[in-house]
């Protein structure tokens, strides 16, 4: 990061870096205001992969991969889903970006065509922290969003609604989270690929204009429940020859199951010997955990569950009936006759 | 619904440039997916079910293997009325060749290697996506169709997905026969010989691996799928199954009435030729015995028989449509006992407490 000295440095413990050509000031300030955003930026697994592999697939001569996030904004604009993700082709040389904006124009329709419910909501960069010429590629974004809020794009939402009229009705929401700003260190600086989102505000002193711009980092989960049902295994192992099968998925199921049943019996154990003092919370869920089983008479229970066995048998075996007639229809060729 | 399906089907095979790929090749034996596209490919199978969808698979064909490294959606017939509305299939291909073009300039394998089609159940199996699979054929040498369930992933907790092609010989047999009774019993086609699987492995770059690594969840929590994966009640699933299998069983015998018919009419036919000719001779007969010119011993007005055979291929694709089903039938029948038991000795010791 070239940080240079500079004039509008508010906070001394943050780390201020100012870029004289732009006449603007980034401030990367560690989070205060991430909480008061609330329900935060949700990012789904989908898009992670993308900016991996566009990173991988970056042309020669740059050094990180932009490009525009897809998603839609709920909860009043303090939920934003960030879905979707494509790469914009761009230029960068010292101080100065140039973005391809036909290609994001033309990727958008086309997204648009298939998701007509994703918008904008705003951009990613690999790369560790916001660097120098962010601020432009922010403002950008902040005018191709639609709904991008008070903080970010007050002055430039004039040609924001004439820029992209395609959009406007995708997220309808007033919000003055977006447009997101994404980083993903896809140079795994800290030993680990580091995930965060920003969103800007304008830095006002006074009367006069505002002075520069601030990203606050903002609350970042990434969503693992449709990867999950994937299979984390599958998605994060070089190389699975075989896709994991109805029986597998049941003993990993099972064995979770029981591994989680008895961590709370030891943690029941522990209290009922006083050795971990009791919490009432936690207390309260486990017997509510305990009620939810049914209890059954035994004849009842076990009636149901003879029928449920026999249905399933039944099914099975009419399945099996069906498949033998099939079959032999087809070795002796006789699917001209009614089998 | 079956029907937008098969527009789409026929409007994917409408753009395809042919290429040159002249060199003998050799027989496919596995497909490699990205973790990626398996990812993208089921979100979009997601987001639009039931409704059928269908998309393009990006990659490269190297050697024995087929590698499968991107993927886009085609958009759904539904929201493209909304736009241009008087020609589909060139918005569909303006929409594919500005698609690619975009892909190309971020530096994605744009080559297209076959397609994925969302289905519910398994019910796949039919002309369109043959007739699709040949149009692709025609422009790449080797093409694959995976094929995506999305409510088994998000009822039971179960990936499902398959890479099929056409087998070779159904292809030949396709293009120079009809399918004929006669036709298929010679050429020894057998059901199961329609389409062929291959085996799918699932390919992820380092890069992807360290971010899962940083992400993956405590491995011994329990998520969603897995109190998915451990629902007693799979009623839901076989009544469906058993529904499809019973629409089946009606359209295959609906076939065989079909084919009985003309089987019938046939005969009719051919006893009312017999006696016609056999008039014919016994009159001929009389008329040498006559002196006289003996008429001409043709088939006379019978000779055109009733007609080329209907085809039997709608036939063979429904019973490869029951054979699936009845396989996913098995596997959850299978399953739900093995679940059922567990849940009996669960149940059984706090039983006898009581």
């Amino acid at each position: 990061m070239a940080a240079a000295p500079s004039a509008p440095s508010l906070n001394a413990s943050s780390a201020a870096v100012s870029s004289v050509s732009q006449a603007h000031s980034v401030l990367a300030l560690a989070d205060e205001l991430g909480a008061a955003q609330g329900g935060g930026v949700h990012v789904h697994p989908l898009v992670l992969f993308n900016v991996c592999d566009s990173f991988i697939r970056r042309s020669e001569s740059s050094t990180r991969v932009i490009g525009t996030l897809l998603g839609t904004v709920s909860g009043g604009g303090s939920r934003v889903e960030v879905t979707n993700s494509y790469a914009v082709p761009h230029e960068e040389q010292a101080g100065s970006v140039s973005l391809d904006v036909d290609f994001h124009r033309t990727m958008l329709q086309l997204h648009q065509k298939v998701h007509p419910n994703e918008g904008v909501v705003g951009w990613y960069s690999t790369g560790l922290g916001v660097k120098v010429g962010d601020v432009l590629l922010h403002d950008f974004y902040a005018r191709e969003t639609p709904g991008a809020g008070a903080g970010g794009a007050q002055a430039s939402a004039a040609d924001g609604s004439g820029a992209a009229p395609a959009t406007a009705a995708a997220v309808p929401q007033q919000s003055s989270s977006l447009p997101i700003h994404l980083t993903v260190d896809t140079g795994l600086t800290n030993g680990r690929m580091d995930v965060s989102a920003y969103v800007s505000s304008k830095l006002d002193v006074g009367e006069s204009a505002p002075v520069g711009t601030q990203f606050t980092e903002v609350e970042c989960m990434v969503t693992m429940d449709e990867a999950e049902r994937i299979g984390p295994q599958l998605l994060s192992d070089a190389q699975t020859n075989k896709l994991p099968g109805e029986a597998e998925g049941l003993a990993s199921s099972v064995s979770k199951l029981q591994s989680v049943v008895s961590t709370a019996v030891r943690y029941v154990e522990q209290v009922v010997n006083g050795e971990t003092p009791a919490d009432a919370a936690t207390g309260r869920r486990l017997a509510e955990a305990v009620r939810s089983v049914p209890t059954s008479a035994t004849l009842d229970f076990e009636s149901a569950f003879q029928d449920n066995v026999q249905d399933v048998l039944m099914i099975e075996y009419l399945a099996k009936l069906t498949q033998t007639h099939m079959a032999l229809a087809d070795r002796l060729n006789k699917f001209s006759l009614p089998i | 619904m079956a029907s937008s399906q098969q527009q789409q089907q026929q409007k994917m095979g409408a753009w395809g440039k042919p290429r040159e790929t002249s060199q003998a090749q050799a027989p496919l034996q596995s497909v490699q997916i990205d973790g990626r596209a398996v990812l993208k490919i089921i979100r979009h199978c997601a987001a639009f079910t039931p409704t059928p969808v269908t998309g393009e698979l990006l990659g490269l064909d190297i050697g024995s293997t087929l590698e499968i490294t991107d993927c886009f959606p085609f958009p759904t017939e539904s929201h493209e009325q909304g736009s241009k509305n008087n020609d589909s299939d060139s918005v569909s291909a303006d929409y594919q060749i500005s698609m690619m073009h975009c892909l190309r300039e971020i530096n994605v394998d744009n080559n297209m290697v076959g397609m994925y089609m969302s289905s519910y159940l398994g019910s796949y199996q039919t002309e369109a996506l043959i007739e699709t699979f040949l149009s692709y054929q025609e422009s790449l040498s080797r093409c694959v169709c995976i094929i995506h369930d999305p409510t088994s992933v998000a009822e039971r907790g179960v990936l499902s997905l398959k890479a099929l092609r056409l087998s070779d010989a159904f292809v030949a047999f396709y293009k120079n026969n009809t399918f004929t009774t006669e036709q298929i019993h010679k050429a020894g086609l057998q059901l199961d010989s329609i389409f062929e699987e291959i085996p799918l492995h699932v390919h992820n770059s380092a890069l992807v691996s360290a971010l899962m690594s940083t992400l993956a969840p405590a491995p011994e929590l329990m998520s969603n799928a897995d109190s998915d994966r451990l629902n007693l009640d799979a009623s839901a699933q076989l009544e469906k199954n058993v529904e499809f299998l019973i629409d089946n069983l009606d359209d295959l015998s609906r076939e065989a009435a079909v084919i009985n018919q003309w089987q019938r009419q046939n005969m009719r036919n051919n006893q009312a030729r017999m006696a016609f000719l056999a008039k014919r001779r016994a009159e001929n007969a009389a008329r040498r015995a006559a002196g006289e010119e003996p008429l001409p011993e043709d088939d006379g007005p019978m000779g055109r028989g009733s007609g080329p055979e209907p085809t039997r291929l709608s036939a063979y694709l429904i019973a490869n449509e029951m054979n699936t089903f009845c396989n996913g039938i098995h596997s959850l029948t299978s399953g739900t006992l093995k679940k059922l038991s567990l849940a009996s000795y669960l149940h059984g010791p706090s039983a006898e407490n009581k």
